[in-house]
């Protein structure tokens, strides 16, 4: 159909042109405003343009082309909006959009797939993440537990260890002094036994002078020769006691000996007891429970209550 | 839940109601129905297929509040919705069953948007529809049913949208998500 259709044969050609300049100017003006991002333009129909058919059909063209690219940024930023937000279920719907905007479409919809599938996997990071820290603290709080209660333990113990060994060496101490003392009195005991020995000795003689005199004095001296042998005979006896004693005596020497070197040993031991003990004193609570002041050394359960700051700290960052 | 929409004007002339025939028309999948309204949903633009599908000429839409498509089986819920949702700045996705001039009745699958001018204000609202797929129709027509029985027992229309838009609200709870979670599933399912 021409510019004379039926209709327009009410007017005049000049009319006519007027009618296309006026649209052709109009039109220009919404292409003007959507080429400026103004995509709420859209040609608008007066009875006159409607009723040529080749200005409707223009105009209905010229709006279904902004129509498409209307919906298409409206839905497309939405879509994207939603996918940043973690709302993967918003699609951008492909039908009713041809050509390039369908491409694009794909597009969209593809990287969307993709970034659910990172987030999935972020998501999925984060939880094993949290599940790992969640493990970690239970196994560090056990642990700091654990080590707390040793260290309450050993402290406790070393202190009693440290109490017997003190007992113990005072113990010695007066077990050396007691056999020291023993030690002397064996010493006397035989300085007697010596004198006594002696006295024997020269009791015998005696009384071996005494039976040869008792014989040259005959029937007068019988009497006495039977007191001489008496004499003899203790004075035999306290040599043979003296004997017995000297030899038990020796006996309770050397016993003392092995005692007193047994006693040296254990005094020792004690002593390098007690340097242990205060080792393990330090260990526990830290050096400053010697020598206060001085608190460079971190004890046991200083450490563990560090630790286990420390994991609360590093947890806190685990699970942001 | 507050009706954020202002009143539109009186329909122009003399607003009959049309009685829906049953019979469903169609529209191609790769068209567009689109149509603008100002701020209080008087209808500012339509384009050629919304006037071809709908049976009206443009002079008989422009200015005119957009329910002149109302379909009556629609719930009132759905509506509230709608401008629930716009008033927030939100797009909503929604099956609308709308009324032709002629009394047929024609499924579409709306998006509606808030338009904002360079200075970011408000100036209006956007609507661009597709052809649904039956089966996603056959899966929400259900819902609309339950929502227009709920709403059929109440006397007074405030008294019907709040008892169906409750019900929506359960029926979303119940479904564990959100309205557009539950359009989506549809969508999603059903759409290609
Ligand atoms: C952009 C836009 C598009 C709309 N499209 C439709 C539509 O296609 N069909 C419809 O029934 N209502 C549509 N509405 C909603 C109507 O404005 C109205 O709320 C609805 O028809 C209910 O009418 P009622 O309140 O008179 O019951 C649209 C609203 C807006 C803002």
């Amino acid at each position: 159909m021409g510019i004379r259709g039926t209709r327009a044969s009410s007017r005049t050609d000049a009319e006519e042109l007027e009618l296309y300049r006026a649209f052709v100017r109009s039109l220009t003006d919404v292409c003007d405003a959507a080429a400026r991002g103004d995509l709420e333009a859209r040609s608008h129909l007066d009875p006159a343009i409607e009723a040529v058919p080749e200005l409707r059909t223009l105009h209905d063209a010229a709006n279904r082309m902004l129509d498409v690219a209307d919906a298409f940024v409206r839905e497309s930023s939405a879509a994207l909006t939603s996918a940043a937000e973690g709302r993967f279920h918003r699609r951008l719907l492909e039908r009713g959009l041809l050509g390039a905007y369908r491409s694009s479409a794909t597009a969209i919809n593809s990287a969307r797939a993709a970034m659910q599938e990172t987030a999935g996997r972020v998501i999925e990071a984060q939880t094993s993440r949290l599940r790992m820290a969640d493990e970690f603290e239970s196994v560090v709080l056990a642990m700091s537990e654990q080590v707390a209660t040793a260290s309450t333990e050993m402290s406790a113990s070393a202190s009693g260890l440290g109490t017997a060994a003190a007992a113990a060496s005072t113990e010695v101490g007066t077990a050396q002094q007691t056999i020291a003392s023993l030690t002397q009195s064996s010493a006397e005991i035989r300085e007697i036994i010596a004198m006594i020995d002696a006295v024997a000795a020269q009791t015998r003689l005696l009384a071996l002078n005494a039976t040869i005199e008792a014989a040259r004095a005959g029937e007068a001296g019988k009497g006495f020769a039977v007191v001489a042998s008496e004499v003899k005979d203790l004075a035999d006896q306290t040599g043979r006691a003296t004997e017995r004693v000297t030899a038990q005596v020796e006996q309770i020497r050397q016993a003392a000996d092995a005692v007193a070197s047994g006693m040296g040993t254990v005094g020792t031991t004690v002593g390098e007891m007690n340097a242990l003990v205060d080792g393990i004193t330090a260990a526990v609570d830290g050096s400053s429970s010697l020598s206060p002041g001085a608190d460079d050394t971190t004890g046991l359960s200083q450490m563990a209550e560090k630790l286990r700051s420390e994991a609360t700290g590093f947890l806190a960052e685990m699970r942001r | 839940m507050l009706d954020t929409r202002p009143a539109p004007p009186p329909a122009r002339g003399a607003h009959r109601t049309i009685r829906p025939t049953g019979v469903e028309r169609t529209f191609a999948a790769d068209e567009l129905i689109v149509s603008k309204t100002d701020p209080r949903g008087v209808i500012t633009y339509a384009n050629d297929v919304f006037l071809r599908v709908s049976g009206y000429a443009a002079r008989d839409v422009m200015g005119q509040p957009h329910n002149l498509i109302r379909h009556p089986e629609m719930p009132r819920a759905v509506f509230q919705l709608l401008w629930d949702t716009l008033a927030q700045g939100q797009e909503l996705f929604a099956y609308i069953n709308n009324l032709a001039s002629d009394g047929a009745h024609y499924w579409v699958l709306a998006h509606v948007t808030p338009s904002h001018g360079p200075d970011g204000r408000l100036i209006g609202y956007h609507s661009n529809r597709r052809k649904p797929s039956p089966r996603a129709v056959d899966r929400i027509r259900p819902l609309y049913d339950q929502l227009l029985a709920e709403e059929r027992r109440h006397p007074t229309a405030k008294a019907a949208v709040a008892a169906s838009s409750r019900l929506l609200a359960e029926t979303i709870e119940q479904r564990g998500g959100s309205y557009e979670e539950l359009v989506w599933s549809v969508i999603s399912s059903e759409e290609r």
